[in-house]
């Protein structure tokens, strides 16, 4: 009986393929939600101290909060979560207001 | 038996209604006899292949008329904002869905018998002679799909896409009791009584019985907010 | 821990190849395709593995609406899927050059194939359901329902295919094996399961991190 090796690769494959686009697909999101998290964290850190925000003004708090962030070590950006201060990744001008709920 | 006359309240609601409006029923069974025109075109030509078709034809006829009776089941409770009234009813919310089975069950069956009777009329289906073995076949795999079909019904009532989500997760469920009702009523048809078939009808009482454990214990969980 | 299970997986995975390819030896009647088996079976197992996970998460997730809960099952649902969609393409792969088809109505590739379709509107309910916590209570109903049907739908269909038809079915999986089929077998299975666990967690923590970054 011939020895079909090209299905068994083929089957193979297959699983592999299929499981590691999931598992590359898991990490992107990951990657993807991290980012945005450090990018939330110098908006959110004045927000924590002044209150309502409101989300049109997106730009100029995020302005105000990389020069936190550069500063370092600021009272007001204490107060968030315990992320290592870094400078915003790639695509930092993107996509904050997105993670972030509209006010009433 | 309060909880059976909350059930009973339910049943008697639906049931007057339509017995006012005639609205499901009549629509039913002209869908029903536009399905007998379409299998007709669609499969009519030979007479052989047709009658070895048959049971598998007619339990096809029941559940598309059936996708189309269940899909409306809390059409009325979602158009007419009831359904608060449906929430907000004392105790165990499980009474609405035996009512709610119930009503769908008669709804259901009144089409089948109708579909039967126009299968012999079309296709020389002699219904007669085997009428009890057959009807209880069909009274299995109706209370089957009529469990599942009005628990899923009540989830996707409120769905965007219901009209998509309602058959695509029905039908998949419903596979064994499909495939032993039609195999049933193949045996029932052929002649061989109910005794060669013992198996199927097991299995689909075990998946009548299942079926509607879920739902009872599960309805309250669906209703919620 | 997650690092240890990381390297777990590789290290499963790599043996699980090495017995399939290496140790195991070429079976006599149907040739190296017979190798196949080696994901073809694991992965159906390990999918439900996946789906009794799903039915327990869902059970739960009713009585106590612990969001752990719901997010197992969304997870363990996806994975399973997966197997599930691996199972078929796999086998299919193995019947072309065995049986001389991709596909063919028998017992066991149609009820995987129903099984399939089942968790599939499992995920659709999670997509297409907007307010998260419906789509948590309502995918767990599917869930219990799909898993309870599993073993209906498994009679049925072997029944439907079996009774009234000669034996020519060949059943994939010899019922007698000697013993390093089965040895290479369970080597497999134990690398997926592995997979199968590294998946879920992660996915699991990513619909946590999902969460926390709406709230």
């Amino acid at each position: 009986m011939p020895d079909n090796w090209s299905f068994v690769i083929a089957a193979y494959l297959l699983a592999a393929v299929v499981l590691g686009a999931y598992w590359r697909h898991l990490v992107k999101k990951e990657r993807e939600l991290e980012s945005h998290e450090r990018m939330d964290q110098p908006v959110k850190g004045p927000q924590s101290v002044g209150g309502h925000v409101n989300p049109s003004m997106s730009g100029p708090h995020s302005v105000t909060g990389h020069f936190n962030q550069s500063v370092k070590g600021t009272a007001v950006n204490q107060s968030v979560k315990a992320t290592e201060p870094r400078v915003p990744g790639p695509g930092h001008p993107r996509s904050e207001p997105s993670t972030r709920r509209p006010l009433p | 038996m309060i909880y059976a006359r909350r059930a009973w309240i339910v049943l008697w609601k639906d049931a007057l209604a339509e017995r006012r409006s005639k609205e499901a029923l009549n629509a039913l069974f002209f869908f029903t006899l536009l399905l007998l025109f379409i299998f007709q075109f669609t499969l009519g030509g030979d007479r052989e292949r047709v009658s070895d078709a048959l049971p598998g034809l007619l339990w096809l006829g029941f559940v598309l008329s059936g996708l189309v009776g269940l899909g409306r089941a809390f059409l009325t409770e979602r158009d007419h904002d009831c359904w608060e009234g449906l929430l907000l009813s004392p105790g165990d919310k499980s009474a609405i869905y035996l009512g709610k089975l119930a009503g769908n069950l008669l709804l259901m069956l009144l089409v089948e018998t109708i579909m039967l009777v126009l299968f012999g009329v079309f296709f020389k289906l002699d219904v007669g002679r085997h009428l009890p073995a057959l009807a209880g076949v069909v009274v299995l795999g109706t209370v089957g799909f009529a469990a599942v079909g009005t628990l899923f019904a009540a989830m996707t009532a409120q769905v965007r896409a219901r009209e998509l989500l309602f058959p695509v997760l029905l039908l998949p469920v419903l596979v064994p009791v499909l495939l032993g009702s039609v195999k049933a009523t193949e045996a029932v048809l052929a002649g061989e009584g109910l005794t060669a078939v013992t198996h199927w009808l097991k299995l689909l009482a075990a998946a009548d019985a299942v079926y509607v454990a879920v739902g009872v214990l599960t309805f309250d969980a669906i209703l919620e907010g | 821990m997650n690092r240890t299970l990381g390297w777990l997986v590789i290290l499963g995975l790599v043996a699980g190849l090495v017995m399939g390819f290496v140790v195991a030896p070429r079976d006599a009647a149907q040739g190296n395709v017979q190798r196949i088996m080696y994901v073809h079976v694991p992965s159906v197992l390990v999918a439900y593995l996946a789906f009794a996970v799903v039915l327990i998460a869902s059970i739960v997730y009713l009585t106590t609406r612990r969001e752990a809960a719901d997010r197992i099952g969304h997870a363990s649902a996806e994975v399973g899927v997966l197997f599930t969609g691996i199972t078929i393409a796999s086998g299919a792969i193995w019947g072309k050059p065995t049986w001389g088809t991709w596909w063919t109505w028998d017992a066991r590739l149609t009820s995987v194939a129903v099984l399939f379709v089942m968790y599939l509107g499992y995920l659709l309910v999670r997509g297409m359901v907007d307010d998260r916590e419906r789509a948590a209570r309502y995918s767990a109903v599917v869930g219990i329902v799909a898993a309870l049907d599993v073993p209906l739908v498994h009679f049925s269909v072997y029944w439907w295919r079996t009774l009234h038809q000669p034996p020519t079915m060949l059943k994939p999986g010899p019922s007698t094996m000697p013993g390093v089929f089965a040895a290479t077998l369970l080597v497999n299975l134990a690398a997926l399961a592995l997979v199968y666990v590294f998946l879920v967690m992660k996915r699991v923590r990513l619909l946590r991190r999902e969460e926390e970054a709406l709230a």
